[in-house]
């Protein structure tokens, strides 16, 4: 499945923005106010991570994305473990201005940006020996976020990202109390703009 | 926020407070280098179990605080928890730093009274060459050449062992400078050395419990060291569990995090270490 998407991602949207953007290039310029990506490295690992993003705000330069993750963890010790999350962005986008793509109108969602998203994610925990759920935990994290959305044949994006989060979890066994830290944070989505 | 500041309120329900007695010197003979920070549930309990955390950094650099946060939220929960430091390379080498160990670890056992701790309830934690220490105490308490000479008393086991990243197998690890200037010698020059300092060659049926944590895409020490170890303790007998973390490596966790990043923390920082390792406490030593 993952596969399949990562193939669909690399060849058939490239080719379905280059025909579109052959006909609309040479009129008006491009403003596309929706984005789906993938965080490519949860592919590397049991996981994967989704994100929709709307210009609900083009007028102020901002945009709105929504995510959506799952993960399968530990699988290969005495443990496997399961992570649902989502997450809520706000992105400013400073110039509009990408490289690599000359049919973007100005103030698209594209070049630096800087942005708030509030994350919530519940991991379940299984012992896989004694055949029993040992707990989980119930993590809040609320970051900072900074990025640059290259964009190539004017529809197909990918943004490296960094992120500050003050991140809150807590034991829903209740054997521990909550735990709040700061972490750092890097990410790198690529995706389909239309 | 006053989302977040409730769940903070929530989470806080039924946590005691701590109290904090800093720069406890546990060997009067090398000052501050062998130093402990001891966290105490606020309560009027005695006979709580307690976890001795032990810090990484190429046996060479770091500081106990890098457990702080850790000792902490143990001691909110009711262990008596603490962090030490130990003479680090070049001022200590080779069996120096596992005797320093030893002797934090006789410490803090001889001032159970006073913890409201059970000596016999004791764990050990630790990350990286931290993992390396507390897999060498709680393998090589009888060999002369780890035995401490402080006035804290004679080696003795902790009751549980988790060891984050650790290496189990000296001998199996490349050859670099961090290696050789803390065992005093590359393979070939000191073999002997390599396999007093490799754990998996010291189990034997008194061997407490492990937990072993590992992420596996851990670049600095291989996952192998920590799935080696497992099999070795369960050959003897003793019980060694494994959680590993998928896409985890020393410091970051790739593909795995929260959101739609990867976020740089140790594998002992995820939800399912805390989850695993709060467990394993429970069933090990018992719960506070």
């Amino acid at each position: 499945m993952r596969l399949a998407l990562l193939f669909c991602a690399v060849t058939v949207l490239p080719a379905l923005a280059s025909a579109e953007t052959n006909e609309t290039s040479t009129t008006t310029p491009l403003l596309l106010k929706r984005s789906a990506s993938l965080h490519l490295p949860s592919l590397a690992v049991r996981g994967f991570s989704g994100q929709f993003e709307h210009y609900t705000f083009a007028k102020h330069r901002l945009s709105i994305s929504a995510t959506g993750s799952i993960r399968v963890n530990a699988r290969r010790g005495d443990y496997i473990s399961y992570s649902y999350g989502s997450g809520a962005e706000l992105r400013y986008w400073f110039t509009g201005r990408p490289i690599w793509s000359s049919a973007l109108a100005p103030g698209a969602m594209a070049g630096p940006y800087v942005g708030g998203r509030l994350d919530i994610m519940h991991t379940r925990v299984q012992d896989e020996v004694a055949n029993r759920t040992i707990g989980g935990a119930l993590t809040f994290a609320e970051s900072l976020t900074s990025g640059y959305r290259f964009v190539w044949r004017d529809r197909i994006e990918m943004t490296p990202s960094l992120e500050v989060s003050v991140r809150t979890e807590t034991d829903t066994s209740s054997r521990l109390g909550g735990w709040t830290r700061v972490t750092l944070g890097f990410g790198w989505t690529v995706g389909f703009m239309f | 926020m006053r989302f977040l500041a409730l769940l903070g309120i929530v989470a806080a329900i039924g946590c005691t407070n701590v109290i904090e007695e800093k720069n406890v010197v546990y060997d009067e003979r090398f000052g501050d280098s062998t130093a402990m920070d001891v966290y105490l549930p606020d309560n009027a309990e005695t006979g709580r179990p307690g976890v001795l955390w032990i810090h990484g950094g190429g046996w060479s650099s770091f500081h106990r605080d890098v457990h702080t946060d850790h000792a902490i939220r143990l001691a909110r929960a009711g262990y008596v928890s603490a962090t030490i430091d130990y003479r680090l390379v070049p001022e200590g080498v080779y069996t120096d730093l596992v005797k320093d160990c030893f002797c934090a670890l006789a410490h803090f056992r001889a001032n159970a009274d006073a913890y409201g701790m059970d000596p016999n309830r004791v764990a050990i934690a630790g990350y990286s060459a931290g993992g390396h220490l507390v897999s060498m105490l709680g393998t090589t308490y009888d060999l002369a050449e780890t035995a401490p000479d402080c006035g804290a008393g004679p080696a003795a086991p902790p009751n549980a062992v988790i060891s984050g990243a650790g290496i189990h197998d000296m001998r199996a690890m490349p050859a670099s400078s961090v290696v050789s200037d803390f065992v005093g010698g590359s393979k070939s020059e000191v073999p002997e050395r390599y396999d007093v300092m490799s754990p998996i060659l010291q189990i034997d049926t008194e061997t407490p419990p492990f937990l072993l944590i590992h992420g596996t895409a851990d670049l600095f020490v291989d996952i192998e060291q920590s799935e080696d170890m497992q099999a070795a303790l369960r050959v003897e007998g003793i019980e060694a569990r494994m959680l590993t973390i998928e896409g985890g490596g020393h410091i970051t966790n790739v593909g795995s995090d929260i959101g739609h990043s990867d976020t740089v923390v140790s594998s002992i920082d995820t939800p399912e270490a805390w989850t695993v390792m709060s467990d394993f406490l429970e069933r090990t030593i018992g719960a506070p």
